[in-house]
């Protein structure tokens, strides 16, 4: 059966791009496997646990100080228009529930 | 004889409305074994023609047949008969002689137990096989003209072209190739078709020729036959005869006699 041509082209690709180092092209595929899996297993979690641990104690020491008055400032920003809100509706109820308390006394005309 | 290549009113035109006419109506045989050289001056339509025939580009009007395929419905098989050998080809420099060869015979699906065999032969027969792992880059242009000849016969078809194999070479390569030419076509049998201006070459080499001029097929026939239809002794003096390069010659004269006169 014949080799599909994308395949061809793309082992012709790979003995171009890796031409530098023919000499040891029959086990370079093993060398990089054999250096991924280290890579995997040992040197990317000890330089992913080093690298959590250092940005930790940066944010903690620095960002995090940094940070909160700019997450105060925004805080504040949401707050104030629904403070405003809160005050304008609760002014309307009182005034409702007054009317309505001086309409019930009185029996006036004013309240319909 | 059989013809293995067989133009009917091959036609390649460029440009708005097709106003440039690379080939005009080319009616051409090529019989089966013979070596036909193809003449024409810089731009007559000898490239135009190969990579017609070859299905690089596809015809304006008109069709052909190699080896029974017809180039417009079959254009794998015209691929899988053919060996080309073009004017510019690409190498690539940056793999070895076997590499490259190993390439190319994957590409034409040359079975893996064959092609290891044939690469060896062919490497041996060019005289190439005791560099095969150098680089391509380090060849000298004569070598890599050779693998590249090598690489237009990694699934051994039985025509071959081959587009100004000489023009670029030194005349040490150039006498080389020739004789590799001339070998191949002796005891290979292939249909050989040369596309050339060198005259000495083509008129040592090729069975009959043709010369092609402005896109039309304005002679065929054997050396031999094309001298005596021009009248002229010598197919130099046929071929300007016949593409008009006698009004060249008159333009040099009036210089010549203005030269005279001054």
């Amino acid at each position: 059966m014949p080799v599909p041509k994308w395949l061809v082209v793309a082992r012709n690709e790979y003995r171009i791009r890796i031409n530098r180092i023919r000499s040891i092209r029959s086990y370079f595929p093993y060398l990089v496997i054999g250096l991924l899996a280290v890579y995997v297993m040992f040197i990317a979690p000890a330089l992913f646990s080093f690298s959590s641990m250092i940005s930790l104690l940066f944010f903690l020491s620095k960002v995090a100080v940094a940070m909160v008055p700019i997450i105060m400032f925004f805080f504040y920003l949401i707050l104030l228009p629904i403070t405003y809100t809160a005050r304008a509706t609760s002014s309307t109820l009182w005034i409702y529930v007054d009317l309505h308390v001086v309409c019930n006394l009185s029996n006036t005309e004013v309240c319909g | 004889m059989k013809a293995v290549i067989l133009t009917d009113k091959l036609s390649k035109y460029y440009g708005k409305g097709g106003e440039i006419k690379a080939v005009d109506e080319l009616d051409l045989e090529v019989y089966e074994g013979e070596t036909f050289g193809l003449l024409g001056p810089n731009g007559a339509g000898k490239t135009t023609t190969v990579r017609l025939l070859n299905c690089i580009i596809k015809p304006t009007r008109g069709t052909a047949t190699v080896n029974g395929y017809d180039i417009l419905k079959n254009e794998t098989e015209v691929k899988r008969v053919t060996g080309l050998l073009a004017e510019s080809p690409g190498l690539y420099e940056k793999l070895s002689a076997y590499e490259f060869l190993d390439f190319m015979g994957a590409l034409y699906d040359v079975p893996n137990d064959i092609l290891s065999e044939r690469i060896d032969d062919l490497l041996k027969l060019f005289g190439l096989h005791d560099r095969r792992d150098y680089l391509l880059e380090g060849y000298s242009r004569g070598m890599k003209q050779k693998v590249l000849i090598a690489s237009a016969l990694i699934h051994d078809p039985p025509i071959l072209f081959f587009d100004e194999p000489t023009s670029m070479l030194d005349p040490r390569a150039a006498l080389m190739v020739k004789d590799l030419i001339k070998k191949l076509a002796d005891s290979a049998g292939k249909t050989i078709f040369i596309c050339s201006h060198i005259l000495p070459i083509v008129e040592e080499l090729c069975d009959r020729i043709g010369i092609i001029n402005q896109g039309r097929l304005v002679a065929v026939g054997t050396v031999d036959e094309i001298i005596a239809e021009t009248g002229t002794k010598t197919l130099e003096e046929a071929f300007i005869a016949i593409t008009g390069g006698v009004e060249e010659k008159e333009l040099l004269a009036w210089r010549e006699q203005k030269g005279a006169g001054s």
